[in-house]
């Protein structure tokens, strides 16, 4: 567990985006350090990782691939008139939808 | 609502981060409330996105509409001692605080302005402080009435003002406080470049200059260059592109294949806002064609 590197980029995500605008809060506040915020998020990292692994639900989509990028083990797909099929068999049209995937296998299990 | 599941999952991330925090927080010398108003804003700021419907939504609800039934004032007045008793607090312990420093080396304990509390309409009481830049005239008192300032300009204007976090009006302010700060900071990474005060340069204004191009001149890098500033903007302009990130799955991918014009994706773990509401998943396969 220790010293193990979690990718931060689901900070972008609703509940990391939420939690450090309520950090930036208490820095802008002056109740905490930034140092601690950066701690904070570092617990973030890690919790959320962890947690997404015992997410049970599926998902599928299809649509036309308008563009992909490869840089830095990431990938990056901007996909137009995607159809996404929940798991409880709803679908979702959307318009425009862009995935930013890291590599599995160095997601903090190696 | 068919997102339960993100819904289990950010309850269970934030419980999660405000328990495993609390060491940090204690290693910093940060009381417990203060992990306690984290947690509360991060829920506050969640529910506030809609992506999803939350346990404590209706509960907090009631729970604050209980308390300011009872006793409203009493309520704001307690909440405000409390913060004044933080900060102070924090002042004395920490030490380090910036606000302090500044403002005891300026001899001027910010504009505290004794009759603030009260000029203040009950609804916006005390919570948060702010450090205003650019230094201006005076003050202006939510009346509308103006305290000028009469005891000379003061290099660093420190004004605190105190919101009471839980009313709509106190987190309005919050809000326009933070971007009125963020504008500000913005103005003073410019104003260097902006503010011509040696009159103006007739260098560049000559042919030969713009021939070789502003960007060769060791002036224009100072002076606002065509080349400097709309780096800034554009700079600006994606951080506040990003800051909305609607429609964007973050996920790991396990394989990503193509044969000729079309891709297959194998992904997992990943968490997806979709038309304003958020999914988690722990598969996903997607096919598209380029």
């Amino acid at each position: 567990m220790n010293g193990q590197a979690y990718y931060e980029f689901y900070r972008r995500s609703t509940i990391g985006t939420s939690l450090a605008d309520a950090l930036d809060t208490l820095i802008v506040d002056q109740r905490i350090q930034p140092q601690l915020a950066m701690k904070v998020l570092t617990n973030f990292d890690r919790v959320t990782s962890e947690n997404l692994k015992d997410v049970k639900s599926k998902m599928s989509f299809k649509g036309h691939l308008h563009t992909y990028r490869f840089c830095d083990d990431v990938w990056t797909f901007v996909i137009k008139d995607v159809n996404v099929k929940l798991d409880d068999g709803e679908t979702v049209n959307v318009e425009k939808f862009k995935i930013v995937a890291c590599n599995s296998r160095r997601a903090g299990d190696s | 609502m068919s997102n339960k599941e993100c819904a289990d999952l950010y309850e269970r991330i934030i419980n999660d981060v405000i328990q495993e925090s609390r060491q940090d927080f204690e290693d910093s010398g940060i009381d417990e409330q203060t992990l306690m108003d984290l947690r509360k804003l991060w829920r506050e700021r969640l529910s506030k996105t809609k992506v999803a419907t939350f346990s404590w939504d209706n509960v907090e609800e009631d729970e604050d509409d209980n308390s300011s039934d009872d006793l409203p004032l009493a309520q704001h007045h307690a909440q405000t001692m409390m913060n004044s008793q933080q900060f102070a607090n924090l002042g004395g312990n920490g030490g380090a605080g910036s606000n302090d420093t500044s403002a005891d080396i300026g001899g001027v304990h910010g504009l505290h302005l004794p009759q603030s509390d009260l000029a203040l309409p009950t609804t916006a009481t005390i919570g948060g402080d702010e450090d205003s830049k650019p230094a201006h005239g005076g003050i202006v008192l939510p009346g509308g009435s103006t305290i000028s300032q009469s005891d000379g300009p003061i290099p660093i204007q420190e004004i605190e003002f105190e919101i009471d976090s839980r009313s709509e009006l106190g987190q309005q302010l919050m809000k326009q406080m933070q971007t009125q700060q963020k504008k500000k900071k913005k103005l003073m990474r410019l104003i260097p470049t902006q503010s011509q005060v040696d009159g103006p340069f007739d260098d560049l204004e000559s042919d030969e200059d713009d021939d070789q191009g502003s960007d060769l001149g060791v002036d224009s890098d100072e002076i606002n260059s065509d080349l400097d500033d709309p780096d800034d903007d554009d700079k600006e302009d994606e951080e506040d592109n990003d800051d909305p990130e609607t429609n964007i799955m973050l996920c790991l991918y396990d394989r990503v294949q193509r044969v000729k014009n079309k891709w297959k994706c194998n992904l997992k773990d990943g968490v997806a806002n979709i038309e304003g509401k958020d999914y988690t998943f722990q598969k996903a396969t997607g096919d598209s064609e380029w």
